[in-house]
């Protein structure tokens, strides 16, 4: 195995691994905070749900990005590919964008869904707003997860 | 599509027909009843409608309910949801309270509720001692003597195992006035009983505090050794739980009351929500007066039907005055309604606005499809949810809401199916003879964002753009519609050719960059228009400029459509890979392939599925609505029959 699919395989697990990690962070923060709400009003649960579910999209992008660097590569179906140390070293550059901002989004996100549930708590009619707010937060994972698309994208093999 | 506004109505009855009207409005449902207004005064203090007669009875039925529910037998979801809530005419409903014995029932109940909790308090009792004493089982010395003699006393407990040789060590001393035995130990504490000669009883106790001792008392009302009484103990366990069943057998055979009594429960309710809405009436000696909102749609039918109750009662309707806020209701098209949902989840539309769902139902299709799509999704979704309408039994609003899962199950049969992705890749992966569906899914297909992401991207970034000047223009033409042309054209009419000249620009026109320019020039002239002297104008037109990275924002903001899209196909993929390994291996290979290919796709489904939902609805709020909605409107709430356990049939 080569070193530049060593470094290939460093920036798919980055992606992964620290997206997934913020979105765990953040889930369980909102989740601590659902359950305190629920423990008050039991029937709240698709809405709390909803929001504590929130976070949870960064592992996803962070999941598609490594898997995307996996198929480029040819690891997952397919004939793996000759892979440079600079072109394996670009592939880890490009997983940077999601890694970094996935982690830090979710955690975040997770904060606002937190605070947004404690809002429907209060004032259950206003579920919209409450959806709005860490949807906010997420904005810069999408953005990230589109840097980290493209960036892929523009390495020919 | 306008709302339908409301209109305040005034209606005037005698004493005589009054309690006949009340019941008429709430069974019809269309007239929200409000507060009297305060300038009356106060209501005739020599006349009291309000009954609280049903409230005690009401509290005995939901006593009764409460106590049955944990025996009822359990019933399923989905049973529940495909039968419905049992139908039950106004006749079955007013005799329900006459053929049942309620009052037998309730004190059967709290009886049996006190036996049961005297039973359970009984056992819990029983336990903790048990417990305790089985730590000492082989004690040889019966529970009757743990006390004092003349000359001894005696201690039987435990200490910590951590503490036990220190305290070995200082009891030494008296080892001729006492005697210690050791009679079990587990990992924590050990167990003993310590006898001790009186006089040496303070000293020996205070070594037992240093070293947290912690005495057990012995048992009351037993006797005989520590095995003796826990044998005694099973046995009386024993009892009670028999006793325990005889009286949950005896609650079973009240359950035979259950829908009886859920039908009462119901019924009372609905005269207790009837005497409540008095509270909010005004009357005198002979005269009631009920006040509340109305629909204009609903004002011919509310006339008629008072009518033909009686023909002297008086009914107003007018607009409402200066300052009050008319409730509004939603009112669109059969296509549109289930996007309804979507809208009041954000806010009411206002009584001055149109309600945006028309163009949310159409946005929120085709983004909702493109957010989940895969074609084999969306099969799933728009049968499992066409089932769902067809067979539950359930209230209208949720047959909307499955109605517009339906929908955007649809919606991502279309857009799986022209990305060519059917529970991800499955049909590339198909053994040999099935190529026939390949050269089908690949003629349907007309792009493959796999392969080549952009023009995916491209296209969800052209979907925004259409939606944001979609955006821009209601708000346009609102503008004019309410006379205020001047800041159509300046607030929308500037950005709508400032950014149309930016998009020119980038699409290569030749002209373009002096378009852009005029388009600036504009903005910088429009935008400070609200502020005094001449600098804060200029100032504050360019720096409405910066806006532009506003649009530019929510522009990319689309790009999520994409992104989600993306994510559900390569998620089924990966699904399918692992499959494909899984199955490989013998016997049990294809067993474990299958329940990884069904429960990888639900789960992909699910959490899509909720994905595709809520950005959807994010881009209508945020990137959509911001840009003309106001929302806050009133929801309009009838006073119409509300119940929990039974449906009232139509007559």
């Amino acid at each position: 195995m080569s070193l530049g699919i060593a470094l290939a395989l460093l920036g798919a697990a980055f992606a992964i691994g620290f997206a997934g990690a913020g979105s765990a962070w953040g889930i369980g923060i909102a989740g601590a905070v659902g359950a305190g709400v629920l423990s008050e009003d039991p029937n709240k649960f698709g809405q709390v749900l909803l929001l504590q579910a929130l976070p949870g999209t960064q592992g996803i992008y962070g999941l598609l990005v490594g898997f995307w660097v996996l198929m480029k590569i040819g690891f997952l179906g397919g004939t793996p590919v000759e892979v440079s140390t600079m072109q394996g070293l670009a592939v880890f550059f490009a997983s940077l964008p999601i890694g970094i901002v996935g982690f830090i989004s979710a955690i975040y996100q997770g904060k606002t869904a937190a605070g947004s549930i404690a809002l429907i708590a209060q004032r259950p009619g206003e579920t919209g707003k409450a959806i709005v707010l860490p949807a906010m937060v997420e904005t810069y994972a999408v953005l990230a997860l589109l840097a980290s698309i493209l960036l892929l994208n523009g390495i020919k093999f | 599509m306008p709302v339908i506004l409301s209109k305040r109505v005034n209606i005037f009855c005698h004493k005589n027909v009054f309690s006949q009207v009340l019941d008429r409005l709430h069974e019809i449902g269309i007239v929200q009843i409000t507060r009297y207004t305060e300038d009356l005064g106060e209501p005739d203090h020599t006349v009291n409608p309000i009954s609280k007669k049903q409230d005690i009875i009401l509290q005995q039925v939901k006593y009764i309910l409460d106590f049955m529910s944990p025996f009822a037998p359990k019933e399923g979801m989905l049973k529940k949801m495909m039968e419905g809530l049992p139908e039950v005419s106004k006749e079955e409903l007013v005799k329900s309270l006459e053929s049942l014995d309620y009052e037998k029932i309730y004190n059967d109940v709290r009886d049996l509720n006190d036996r049961l909790n005297g039973i359970r308090n009984k056992r819990e009792e029983i336990e903790i001692i048990y417990k305790e004493l089985s730590l000492f089982e082989n004690l040889p010395i019966p529970c009757e003597e743990w006390g004092p003699t003349e000359k001894t006393n005696i201690f039987i407990g435990s200490i910590p195992k951590l503490k036990w040789p220190t305290f070995e060590e200082e009891v030494k001393k008296f080892s001729d006035e006492i005697h210690l035995e050791v009679i079990g130990e587990d990992p924590r504490d050990v167990r003993f009983y310590l006898l001790v000669l009186k006089e040496k009883e303070q000293e020996v106790l205070s070594i037992l505090r240093r070293n947290s001792f912690s005495q057990i008392k012995p048992p009351p009302n037993y006797t005989g050794t520590v095995s003796d009484v826990l044998s005694q103990l099973e046995k009386t366990k024993k009892i009670l739980i028999e006793e325990e069943a005889k009286i949950v057998e005896e609650v079973k055979e009240l359950l035979k009351y259950k829908d009886k009594l859920e039908v009462v429960y119901d019924y009372l309710s609905i005269l207790k929500d009837r005497e409540n809405v008095k509270k909010e009436l005004y009357w005198t000696k002979n005269v009631f007066l009920i006040e509340g909102w109305v629909l204009e749609s609903n004002v011919d039918k509310l006339k008629k039907e008072l009518k033909s109750l009686d023909s002297k009662i008086e009914l107003f309707v007018f607009d409402p005055p200066e300052g009050e806020v008319p409730p509004v209701e939603l009112n669109n098209k059969r296509y549109a309604k289930p996007f309804e949902i979507i809208t009041k989840l954000y806010s009411y539309p206002n009584h001055r606005e149109p309600d945006p769902t028309p163009f949310v139902a159409w946005f929120f299709f085709v983004f909702f499809g493109m957010c989940l799509t895969d074609a084999g999704y969306g099969i799933v979704m728009a049968l499992l949810f066409w089932w769902a309408i067809k067979r539950f039994k359930v209230g209208d609003q949720a047959k909307l809401f499955f109605k517009l899962l339906m929908l955007g199950g649809i919606s991502t049969i279309f857009a799986g199916a022209l990305t060519g992705s059917w529970f991800g890749n499955s049909i590339d992966i198909l053994p040999q003879g099935f190529g026939f569906l390949k050269t089908i899914k690949d003629f349907i297909m007309i792009t493959d964002p796999m392969k080549n992401p952009i023009p995916m991207l491209g296209f969800s970034l052209l979907l925004g753009l259409i939606q944001i000047f979609t955006g821009l223009f209601i708000e346009f033409f609102s503008n004019i519609k309410a006379g205020k042309a001047k800041d159509a054209w300046m607030d929308q009419g500037s950005w709508i050719f400032f950014l149309a000249s930016i998009l020119l620009l980038i699409a290569g026109l030749p002209f373009g960059k002096y378009l852009v320019m005029f388009g600036a020039l504009i903005i910088v002239l429009t935008q400070g228009r609200h502020n005094k002297n001449i600098i804060a104008k200029i100032g504050g037109g360019i720096l409405s400029l910066y806006d532009v990275v506003g649009y530019l924002g929510d522009t990319l903001s689309y790009s999520r459509l994409f992104a989600l899209g993306l994510t559900t196909a390569a998620i089924a993929m990966i699904v399918n890979t692992i499959m494909t390994l899984v199955s490989g291996a013998p016997v049990i290979g294809f067993i474990i392939g299958a329940v990884i290919f069904v429960g990888g796709h639900i789960f992909n489904l699910l959490i899509n599925a909720l994905g595709a939902f809520i950005h959807s609805a994010r881009l209508q709020y945020v990137e959509f609505f911001t840009k003309f909605y106001e929302g806050g409107g009133i929801p309009f709430m009838p006073f119409k029959i509300k119940t929990q356990y039974v449906k009232i049939k139509n007559p």
